[in-house]
C-alpha cells in the first residue's frame, strides 16, 4: 500500500512544516507546505527502466513522465508531454507531437531524443522487465542483439518535436505503452554522460550507474532533493513543470514498515493522505482531521482452479467449476471482508474499465441445490459421509491454498471450507508463505485451488493471463486454461487489425462471456479504494487510476 | 593473553564457515526466488526477459558454483550487489549499522543500569515486598514477547495518546542525532528492547548475591567495620557479577534477533529491519551479509566475554 501524508496542515505531531503563505483568506489557493506520503519500503532505484517495485515507481513517477497518461477516471489514454498522438489507418505507424517549449528542471529542452534514448536503453538493459512493450517496433531485435547501433523503426523529426514509430505488426495498446517509454522518459543529456546506447556493443547498459539513485533532472511536478535510507525521500517543487509549478513546497515519501504503520501515521497526522484497508475504514473515518474518498478499483480476488490437477481431476469439468461458483456465497464474503465496500465481479474485466460490460453474464447467485445438481450431472455420486465421489470413485476432496497474513484471503479460505462442505466437497485448507504459494502454483506444478488477486493496469489486455500460450514456468495462465475462442478474441484485442475501442470492447466481451461460462476462476469481488486526506489539503480528487493526477493544484487551507 | 586471543580467533573460523554454509543453503533452498517475487504480477514479461534476469543476477548457475563464487567475493571483502537495490550489499548494511548501534548501546546501558540495582535490591530485601515485586516483574518481563509489547506501546502511547511518535528516528523536517526529537523517538524501541534484559538480570544476580553474601569474606569485611555500601559494592557485587558477564553474550544475540522485530514495529531504519525485508524478498547478498556481520560480532563478543572473566575475577586464568 502506498499512502501519502501531508504534514503541512498543522495536525500534531507533524514535521512542523506548515503552509508558509501568510494569506488570511481561506478559499484562495496559497503556496507552501509539505505533503508527506507513506510507502512500505525504500525505493530500490529511482530509474524506471530497471524498476520492478511500487516503492520505486512511487518516487520516479514524480520525476520522469510519459508522452501520454491515463485519465484518472476513465482509464483512457490522454495527452501529457505529447499534445497529440495518432495511429495510421493500418495501425502500423504511431506519431506523437510534443508540446511546445517543454523543459527539464535543469533548463535543458525536452525533445523526442529523450524518448528515443530511453527506449534504446530499455533494449540493452539486462535487468529490465519492459522489453516486450517494444518488441514489435521495426528493427528492435536487430538493435537489441547488437546488429545495428539504433532502432530503424524510430524517427525523431521536426527538431525533436515529433516521434514516429513503425511497427512490424499491429499492437493495439501501443499508444499508451509507447508513450510511457516503459515507465518514464529519462533526461538523455545527463544520462548520456554515463551511458551511450547508440553502439553495437551489447555489453554496456544503463543498469548500474550513479544517476539511477540520484535523478539529475525532472519533467514532473517535483525534483529530487534527498534520500535517507530507511527514512524518507524528499522532493522539492519543480518550477518548470509544464502544467504549472506546484503550490506545495515539498513532497516527502516517508518509509514505514507496513500498511498498518502507515494507517497509524495517517491517524496521528504524520502522513497527509493515503489509502486504508476496509477493516480500518470505520476507525479512520472517525478521525476529525481527515476527509474520506471512495472509488472503484481495477483489482479483484478469486479462487483459481487448476484444470490439470492430478489429485482433483474433476476440476477439468466445467459443471464442477460452475458448481463451485454456485456453492460459495460471495455476497457474505464481501460483507465479512470489505463490509460491503466493493463490487462483485463475474468475469475478468474490472468494473471501472471502459471495456466493462456485465450484460448477459451469469451472476452465480449462491444456490446449494443447484451446485449439487451440477455435480451430479457431471457424474459425481454422493457418498455415505456426505462427500461426493468422482466418476473414478475417488473422494471429492481437494486442497485450497493461500498466503498467510493476508486477512482477506484467509477469510475467503475459511468460507470456502465451510460452504463447500455443504455442497459435498471437502476442502483441505493450506496457509503458507507468499513465496511458497508462488512456487506451489507455478504453471506445471500439481496444485488444486488457490486464492489470490489481480491488480490490473488501465489498458484491458489480459493476453498474458488467459492465452493458452502463457503456461510456461513463471507465466500467468497457471490454471491451464485453454480456449480457442478466447485465444482468438485475445489476439483481436491485442493485435487488431481493428484497434478501435468499440472493436476491442467487443473482443473482450467474448473473453468475459467465455470465462463467466467456463468458470476457470470463481471470480469474487473487487474492493473499493478507500482514500483519506488531511482536511486542510485542498483540490484533492482521487479516483480509480490516479489519486494525485492534479497534485500541482493541491494546497493547504489555513 | 595474545596466544589465547589468537587461538580463539582461529577456532572461530570453522564456526563462521558453518554459518556461511547454513545461511547460503537456507536462503537458497527455501521456497521461491527473487526473480519470481520481482516479476509477480508483471504480466508483460517474456520468457526471454525472465531468463536474462536470472542470468544477470547470476542465479542461473548451479548452487555449488554460486557458493564458491560468493566465498571468493567474501575473501575480497565483497558482499556482492543487492538484487533489488543494484548497490553493494555492504554499503546498504553499513549505512544501517549506526542506527542499530544507537538502539543496542542504549538498551544495553539501560539493562545494566536498571537490571543490576534491581538484582541487588531483590537479594538484600529478600522475602520482602520489593523482592516479590521484582520477581514478578522478572517473570512477566521475560515471558511477554517483545513484538507484542512493542505493538501495545505504539497503540497506547503513540496512536491513542500521542505521547510518543509511532516510529522512525526523527520528525519529518528535523534531522539531528543529539537532540530531544531523537531522544523522544528512542524511548519506545529502547524500552521494549531492554525489557527482557532488565527482567533477566535480577533473576541471575539475586541468586548470586545471596550466595556471595553468606561467604566468610563478606562477614570478615563487615566485621572490619566497612559500611554496608562498601561491602556490597566491593566484596559482594564484584564476585556476583561473573554469571552476569556470561549472560552479556546472550544479550547481544537477543539484541540482534530482537531488533529484527523491534525495528519493524518502531519503523527504525536499522540493520534488523533491512535484514527482515531482505529475507522476505530473498535479497540473498543482503541477508547473507547481514548474518555474517551479526555472527562475526557475536563470536567476537564471546571472545571479549572470556577476556572479561579474567578482569572480573583474577582467579580465572586464561589458558
Amino acid at each position: 500500500m502506498l499512502v501519502a501524508t501531508a504534514c503541512a496542515g498543522g495536525e500534531p505531531p507533524t514535521s512542523g512544516a506548515s503552509p508558509t503563505a501568510s494569506a488570511a483568506t481561506t478559499d484562495k489557493p496559497v503556496a507552501g507546505g509539505r505533503v508527506v506520503a507513506g510507502a512500505t519500503g525504500d525505493p530500490k532505484t529511482m530509474q524506471p527502466i530497471i524498476s520492478t517495485d511500487t516503492q520505486s515507481s512511487f518516487v520516479w513517477q514524480w520525476l520522469y513522465l510519459g508522452l501520454t497518461r491515463t485519465n484518472y477516471k476513465t482509464g483512457e489514454t490522454e495527452s501529457s508531454l505529447a499534445e497529440k498522438f495518432e495511429q495510421s489507418k493500418d495501425g502500423l505507424t504511431l506519431t506523437y507531437t510534443l508540446r511546445d517549449n517543454l523543459q527539464w528542471s535543469d533548463g535543458t529542452p525536452f525533445t523526442g531524443e529523450d524518448w528515443r534514448y530511453t527506449v534504446h536503453s530499455v533494449a540493452r538493459s539486462a535487468k529490465t522487465v519492459r522489453k516486450s512493450t517494444f518488441q514489435d517496433i521495426v528493427g528492435w531485435a536487430d538493435y537489441r542483439d547488437g546488429k545495428t547501433n539504433s532502432i530503424s523503426g524510430i524517427t525523431v523529426g521536426s527538431n525533436g518535436k515529433t516521434i514516429e514509430i513503425k511497427f512490424a505488426k499491429v499492437f493495439c495498446p501501443a499508444t499508451a505503452a509507447m508513450g510511457g517509454a516503459g515507465g518514464g522518459i529519462l533526461p538523455s543529456a545527463a544520462f548520456k554522460k554515463v551511458y551511450d546506447p547508440y553502439t553495437t556493443d551489447t555489453k554496456q547498459n544503463i543498469d548500474d550507474n550513479p544517476l539511477n539513485m540520484n535523478p539529475p533532472a525532472s519533467m514532473g511536478p517535483f525534483v529530487f532533493k534527498e534520500f535517507k535510507p530507511g527514512i524518507q525521500v524528499t522532493l522539492g517543487r519543480n518550477d518548470k513543470y509544464f502544467r504549472g509549478a506546484p503550490l506545495l513546497d515539498e513532497f516527502v515519501i516517508k518509509v514505514y514498515a507496513d500498511a498498518t504503520a502507515i494507517k497509524n501515521a495517517l491517524v496521528t497526522g504524520e502522513v497527509t493522505y493515503g489509502t486504508v484497508e476496509a477493516k480500518d475504514y470505520e476507525e479512520v473515518k472517525k478521525v476529525d482531521s481527515l476527509k474520506d474518498f471512495r472509488y472503484k478499483t481495477s483489482t479483484y480476488n478469486y479462487i483459481g482452479w487448476n484444470a490439470k490437477a492430478a489429485k482433483a481431476p474433476w476440476l477439468a469439468n466445467k459443471q464442477v467449476r460452475q458448481a463451485l461458483w454456485y456453492g460459495i456465497n460471495v455476497d457474505a464474503i464481501m460483507q465479512k471482508i470489505v463490509f460491503g465496500l466493493g463490487t462483485q465481479v463475474y468475469a475478468h474485466t474490472p468494473p471501472p474499465s471502459w471495456a466493462y460490460d456485465e450484460a448477459g453474464l451469469n451472476k452465480y447467485k449462491n444456490d446449494v441445490a443447484k451446485a449439487k445438481s451440477l455435480l451430479e450431472q457431471a457424474g459425481a455420486k454422493m457418498g455415505s459421509d456426505g462427500i461426493y465421489r468422482w466418476t473414478d470413485g475417488s473422494t471429492m476432496k481437494m486442497r485450497i491454498e493461500t498466503n498467510q497474513g493476508n486477512n482477506a484471503r484467509e477469510t475467503i479460505l475459511q468460507f470456502a471450507q465451510e460452504q463447500y462442505k455443504q455442497i459435498g466437497i471437502q476442502i483441505d485448507p493450506l496457509l503458507e508463505s507468499f513465496n511458497a504459494l508462488l512456487d506451489r502454483t507455478d504453471p506445471g506444478t500439481d496444485f488444486e485451488g488457490f486464492i489470490i488477486g489481480w491488480s490490473l493496469g488501465a489498458d484491458p489486455d489480459p493476453y498474458s493471463i488467459w492465452h493458452s500460450s502463457q503456461q510456461g514456468k513463471g507465466q500467468f495462465n497457471n490454471i491451464g486454461y485453454n480456449s480457442p475462442t478466447v485465444d482468438q478474441a485475445l489476439l483481436e484485442n491485442r493485435n487488431g487489425p481493428d484497434c478501435s475501442q468499440t472493436a476491442r470492447k467487443a473482443a473482450l466481451k467474448k473473453v468475459d462471456q467465455a470465462l463467466n461460462d467456463e468458470a476457470p476462476y470463481t471470480f469474487l469481488y473487487s474492493a473499493d479504494g478507500l482514500f483519506f486526506a488531511n482536511k486542510q489539503l485542498q483540490s484533492v480528487d482521487p479516483s480509480t487510476y490516479s489519486s494525485t493526477w492534479n497534485i500541482e493544484k493541491w494546497w493547504f487551507k489555513k | 593473553m595474545g596466544r589465547f586471543i589468537a587461538r580463539r580467533l582461529v577456532q572461530a573460523i570453522p564456526t563462521l564457515f558453518g554459518v556461511l554454509l547454513l545461511t547460503f543453503l537456507l536462503s537458497r533452498l527455501s521456497p521461491s526466488d527473487p526473480v519470481k517475487l520481482m516479476l509477480y504480477g508483471n504480466t508483460e514479461v517474456t520468457q526471454e526477459d525472465r531468463a536474462q534476469l536470472y542470468h544477470a543476477l547470476g542465479l542461473d548457475k548451479p548452487l555449488p558454483v554460486q557458493f564458491a563464487e560468493w566465498l571468493w567475493q567474501l575473501a575480497h571483502l565483497d558482499f556482492g550487489n543487492s538484487i533489488y537495490y543494484h548497490r553493494p550489499a555492504l554499503d546498504l548494511i553499513l549505512e544501517r549499522v549506526p542506527n542499530s548501534l544507537q538502539l543496542s548501546l542504549l538498551a544495553f546501558v539501560f539493562i545494566v543500569g536498571v537490571g543490576i540495582p534491581l538484582g541487588v535490591i531483590a537479594a538484600l530485601r529478600r522475602g520482602r515486598i520489593e523482592d516479590h515485586g521484582i520477581r514478578v516483574f522478572s517473570v512477566v518481563g521475560h515471558a511477554v514477547p517483545e513484538f507484542w509489547l512493542g505493538l501495545i506501546f505504539v497503540l497506547t502511547f503513540a496512536v491513542q495518546n500521542r505521547w510518543f511518535p509511532i516510529g522512525s528516528m526523527n520528525v519529518v523536517g528535523t534531522d539531528c542525532t543529539l537532540c530531544w526529537d531523537r531522544a523522544w523517538h528512542l524511548v519506545g524501541p529502547v524500552l521494549v528492547l531492554s525489557i527482557a534484559g532488565i527482567a533477566n538480570l535480577p533473576r541471575i544476580l539475586r541468586t548470586e548475591v545471596l550466595e556471595v553474601i553468606s561467604q566468610d569474606y563478606v562477614r570478615t569485611a563487615r566485621s572490619k567495620g566497612l559500611s554496608e555500601q562498601a561491602v556490597v559494592a566491593v566484596h559482594v557485587l564484584r564476585n556476583a557479577l561473573i554469571p552476569v558477564v556470561t549472560s552479556f553474550g546472550t544479550i547481544l544475540l537477543l539484541f540482534f534477533s530482537g531488533q529484527l522485530i523491534i525495528e519493524r514495529v518502531f519503523n527504525w531504519p536499522g540493520l534488523g529491519r533491512l535484514t527482515f525485508e531482505a529475507a522476505v524478498s530473498k535479497d540473498y547478498p543482503v541477508v547473507q551479509g547481514a548474518i555474517i556481520i551479526a555472527s562475526t560480532l557475536l563470536i567476537l563478543s564471546y571472545i571479549i566475554r572470556d577476556i572479561a572473566y579474567a578482569w572480573v575475577d583474577p582467579r580465572i586464568k586464561v589458558k
